[in-house]
């Protein structure tokens, strides 16, 4: 909103360049920047209706300032028909509008508004139509409280009527649209039909013209969620409607009303009728609220005193009497703000100023609630992930619906997305880690290694909400791990390689993986392997599907990685005992042996663990070579082995025997010769 | 071979190893070992003395003893006249300048960083992190915060919405109702997460973002310890010399309600580009906790009071580091995340 300082100034004294007066403003909690010399920018919070206005915006420079409030005094002459005699106003529904007021103005001639107005007007980015609309425009931007202009020929039947609409009618509103009610918006009626669309705009048929010579204005109070309801569903917000929602001051529209005929018989020309119509069945109270004498103090935290309470109270207009423990206060009918006690401790606090309150830092100790942060391993994972060279990615929850099809079925989908590219929940975390991957191949970065941590989303009709949220790691490699070695090959990012990581987090996170191997039914990727400990799943390795793949326009392959971070943390809590170091020499020995092409490296390591009794404690694949050396139908596969005991030290007899058992076993299973 | 073939052959080899000019001291003294270690070729003549018939043994004796003293002295006179190790490496014939073997380095999201710093702060003075869902229901992101249906607060944060009455959180408060429904007071907790706002993507404003949110509960807790532990919050994360302004604000489950600028920490509040030349930051929103907040979880307000507070974690990355555009933080750009380690 905006305010003309000359136009403030005509309503308190102030002392103050605007740039100053913003700060003033601002510290008092009405967020102002100065627009240059001649106006301020004020953006309001939805609490403060009643600075919506100019005599608002003054009323807190006077409780900031101290400096005196001058309202507009208004001189009424008013003529000797009596307004009731030939009009009337009837109120069907007064939940809806529980006052309305109107005053008839007759004889006036329409026509340009002088300078003062208009310039007023224009420094408000208001523009000037005429001395009609302009005198409701400026009354309202005077003291707040929205009005409205009839032509009151164009009204049949003498009177207003005030109801709420039928399904379905159709209503012309003064901006030439035609409109369609429901049974929730209130309209106000002649005798006839609709005139407006009450608190939001008035209709084309009782708009004020050049010819117009009798006017009714209205002013009205009406229910601050019939309002807001009505405008939010026609998607029509007026100057109007945002004071009506937010309330509006239900003693001040008769004020506003006696300002506005003032002003129009001024400088229109016309004769008021004596007296006003007011509709009003029901009085509304404001209510009392009690105020204990510290409590004040209590919640700020320094002390308010007795004087500064009524000194405050008195500039903000809230009446207030002493009680034996405090205060009771009466706030006035424009701050529907003030229903509480924490309300007027909250008027204290910002008059005393929040600057002003000191500042206190200490804690009782009681930390006995305290619990351990749940991403506490979380963190440590993403560490170690960072530590072997990966990229933490953060991306976009909302996606396409049909790139989020290919990765699952049960797609969470937004009833009002921004577009139709972020339209559902990321069902999975690989479609960021994908849109990342081609966004950096894009840019010629072709060597990369990403992961991402976070939220996803299932569609669950028997789920709470309707939704299953789950916490995923996930992971993508790309390209080389090691593209620039001069005294190494390629070190592709791949398979193996995520393989190794998820080994390598084994040990990481202190477990000893029991399998990894192939999936019979591979859902996550393609070739996917899983790693278990025991019956736990840890983790999930593979390609990248191709259908996935093309969807992102890649042409390359890419593996990806998932890990079960509920095991992973819950391992990663737990404290591992120390395991006494080993007293006696471990024996190492190697074993190459010649097998066929089909038997895999795995069956050959199983029986050797098998075979290898307690002593061993490590198998390690060293080498792996089909070549020229061997037939073209065998490879030649080393393994390193190694036995320890906790207890002695071993003898090469005793070794020898269980090599001797190991070659055995293996030649009768696998058919594999020793090299 | 006779003893003086192979006296004579130790000789050659000798005058072989001893012939490149440059020798470092290491090198001499590994042909110092070679030849009159324990277990040199020297000593090994010695040895062999035993096999020998006892008659040529002292003959012998004297030879390899003239021997020895003479590859002493050569080998004294080397020492002295090489230089320093330091001057040449062993394996001088190796191109020193080049590159050491590349080991990647990894990084952890600019965000992430963030959030573990401010966890650290206040888990410092006794605040637990703990997480809220990211889709809820209307009561718990809006209706339990005061802020009911056509209420216009609810135009402060436009919202995506699942199903009627599911929505994705605009804010992580709805995870201080989740929390006081669960636990009784004296409670201390933050809550990071990501949260959703239905507004158009642009370099100032993304479709979803994160935030902090802060919750203390305890009895008689006053605005003024709101102010210190802010004000010790800002200092850990800002630095020292930088300074607050409370100002009063409005949200609908705080009263009073405070909104908290930094003094720029660009232009040291001098007024520049980044703070509009008003020398300030907005950096978080806070306030006393309502007591009708209070209510709907079943706390008595008489008893409890509390603060809360939020905070949005890119507006702090973005100003801690300079960042000029909020969507490169969702990308996925390595060239942008590399900087982060």
């Amino acid at each position: 909103m905006i305010i003309s300082i000359e136009w403030l100034r005509s309503l308190v004294d102030f002392d103050l360049n605007s740039q100053d007066l913003a700060d003033l403003l601002t510290a008092g909690g009405t967020e102002a920047e100065s627009g240059g010399e001649s106006i301020l920018k004020l953006d309001l919070t939805p609490n403060r209706p009643d600075c919506m206005s100019h005599l608002g915006v003054a009323r807190e420079v006077s409780v900031l300032s101290g400096s005196k409030l001058k309202r507009p005094e208004i001189n009424l002459s008013e003529s000797d028909t009596k307004v009731d005699d030939s009009f009337s106003i009837e109120i069907a529904n007064d939940n809806e509008c529980p006052r309305y007021a109107a005053r008839i103005v007759r004889n006036i001639k329409v026509g340009p508004s002088p300078d003062w107005m208009s310039d007023r007007l224009e420094a408000v980015g208001i523009r000037s139509i005429n001395n009609v609309v302009d005198v409701a425009n400026y009354v309202l931007m005077e003291l707040g409280h929205p009005l409205h202009t009839f032509d009151l020929n164009l009204l049949q039947g003498n009177k207003i009527v005030v109801r709420l609409a039928n399904d379905g009618e159709k209503i012309v509103t003064l901006d030439d649209e035609e409109r369609t009610m429901n049974k929730n918006h209130l309209l106000i009626c002649d005798g006839e039909k609709p005139v407006a669309l009450a608190g939001i705009m008035g209709c084309a048929n009782s708009e004020v013209t050049e010819s117009t010579t009798d006017i009714l204005i209205e002013s009205a109070f009406f229910d601050p969620i019939t309002i807001r309801r009505g405008s939010k569903s026609l998607d029509l917000a007026t100057e109007a409607s945002k004071r009506f929602e937010r309330g509006t001051d239900f003693d001040g529209l008769i004020t506003a009303l006696d300002r506005t005929a003032e002003l129009l018989s001024e400088l229109a020309g016309g004769d008021i009728d004596r007296g006003i119509l007011d509709a009003y069945p029901n009085k509304i109270l404001n209510e009392k609220i009690s105020l204990q004498g510290d409590k004040a103090s209590e919640l700020i935290g320094c002390e308010i005193d007795e004087k500064f309470i009524e000194k405050t109270f008195a500039a903000l207009e809230i009446s207030c009497k002493k009680t034996k423990n405090g205060f009771t206060a009466l706030p006035p009918t424009f701050r529907p703000d003030l229903k509480r006690d924490i309300d007027l401790i909250e008027e204290l606090a910002r008059v005393y100023g929040y600057e002003t309150i000191p500042s206190d830092f200490q804690y009782d100790g009681n930390l006995t609630g305290i619990k351990i942060d749940p991403l506490k391993h979380v963190a440590e994972l993403k560490r170690f992930l960072a530590g072997i060279g990966f990229n933490e990615i953060s991306s976009n929850s909302l996606m396409n619906s049909k790139r989020a099809a290919l990765f699952d079925d049960n797609i969470l989908e937004v009833q009002n997305p921004l577009s139709n590219e972020m339209s559902v929940l990321r069902p999975s975390l690989l479609p960021g880690l994908l849109r990342s991957i081609k966004y950096n191949l894009n840019r010629s970065e072709p060597n990369l290694a990403l992961f991402e941590h976070g939220i996803v989303f299932a569609a669950d009709k028997k789920a709470e909400l309707g939704r299953v949220e789950s916490e995923h790691l996930t992971g993508i490699v790309c390209g080389q791990r090691n593209p620039q070695g001069w005294r190494s090959g390629d070190e592709p990012y791949d398979l193996f390689y995520l393989k190794g990581v998820i080994e390598s987090l084994a040990d990481f996170i202190n477990v000893t993986l029991t399998d990894i191997s192939e999936a019979k039914n591979s859902l996550l990727f393609n070739s996917e392997q899983i790693a278990s400990v025991g019956d736990n799943v840890m983790a999930q390795i593979g390609a990248i599907r191709s259908d996935q793949l093309n969807e992102y326009d890649i042409d390359i392959p890419l593996f990806g990685f998932s890990i079960n971070l509920d095991f992973i943390t819950t391992m990663m809590a737990e404290t591992s005992r120390y395991q006494p170091v080993p007293q006696f020499p471990a024996i190492v020995r190697d074993f190459t042996f010649l097998v066929a092409n089909d038997i895999q490296a795995g069956e050959i390591e199983k029986l050797i663990k098998q075979k290898g009794t307690d002593l061993l404690t490590k198998v390690e694949l060293v080498d792996l070579y089909a070549g020229e050396q061997v037939s073209s139908d065998n490879k030649s596969v080393s393994f390193r082995i190694k036995f320890e005991s906790k207890e002695r030290t071993l003898t090469d007899t005793e070794i020898d025997k269980i090599s001797e058992s190991i070659i055995q076993v293996t030649e009768n299973k696998l058919g594999a010769k020793l090299r | 071979m006779t003893l003086q073939d192979k006296i004579n052959n130790i000789k050659s080899q000798f005058a072989d190893a001893v012939k490149r000019l440059s020798l470092t001291k290491k090198e001499v003294s590994d042909i110092k070992n070679q030849f009159l270690g324990r277990k040199g070729s020297v000593a090994e003549l010695f040895n062999e003395m035993k096999n020998l018939p006892p008659e040529d043994r002292s003959h012998a004796g004297k030879e390899l003893n003239i021997l020895k003293s003479e590859l002493s002295t050569e080998i004294d006179n080397l020492l002295h006249s090489t230089a320093d190790d330091s001057t040449s490496s062993p394996e001088s014939s190796i191109d020193p300048t080049l590159p050491g073997d590349f080991i990647p380095v990894g990084s952890i999201h600019p965000i992430e960083k963030t959030i573990q710093e401010i966890k650290n702060i206040f888990g410092a003075i006794g605040f637990n992190s703990v997480y809220g869902p990211e889709i809820d229901d209307d009561y718990h992101n809006f209706e339990a915060l005061n802020i009911p249906h056509h209420h216009p607060a609810r135009d402060m944060q436009d919202t995506f919405y699942v199903a009627d009455d599911v929505v994705l959180r605009t804010h992580t408060s709805n995870t201080q109702i989740h929390v006081m429904e669960e636990q009784q007071p004296p409670l201390r907790v933050i809550v990071p997460g990501r949260v959703y706002r239905n507004e158009a993507i642009s370099v100032r404003s993304y479709c979803l973002f994160h935030q902090i949110e802060g919750l203390y509960v305890s009895q008689k807790v006053t605005f003024a310890e709101m102010k210190g532990t802010l004000e010790y919050f800002v200092k850990s994360f800002f630095g020292q010399n930088v300074k607050t302004r409370f100002r009063p604000s409005y949200f609908p489950f705080t009263e009073p309600s405070a909104e908290v600028d930094v003094s720029c920490i660009f232009c040291k509040g001098s007024g520049c580009k980044t703070c509009k030349q008003t020398g300030w930051l907005e950096i978080l929103g806070c306030g006393m906790v309502d007591p009708d907040v209070f209510l709907k979880v079943g706390y008595d307000p008489e008893k409890w009071s509390g603060y809360a507070f939020g905070l949005g974690i890119e507006r702090m990355t973005m100003l801690k580091y300079g960042i000029d555009d909020i969507r490169l933080f969702f990308n996925g750009d390595v060239r942008f995340l590399r900087q982060f380690r």
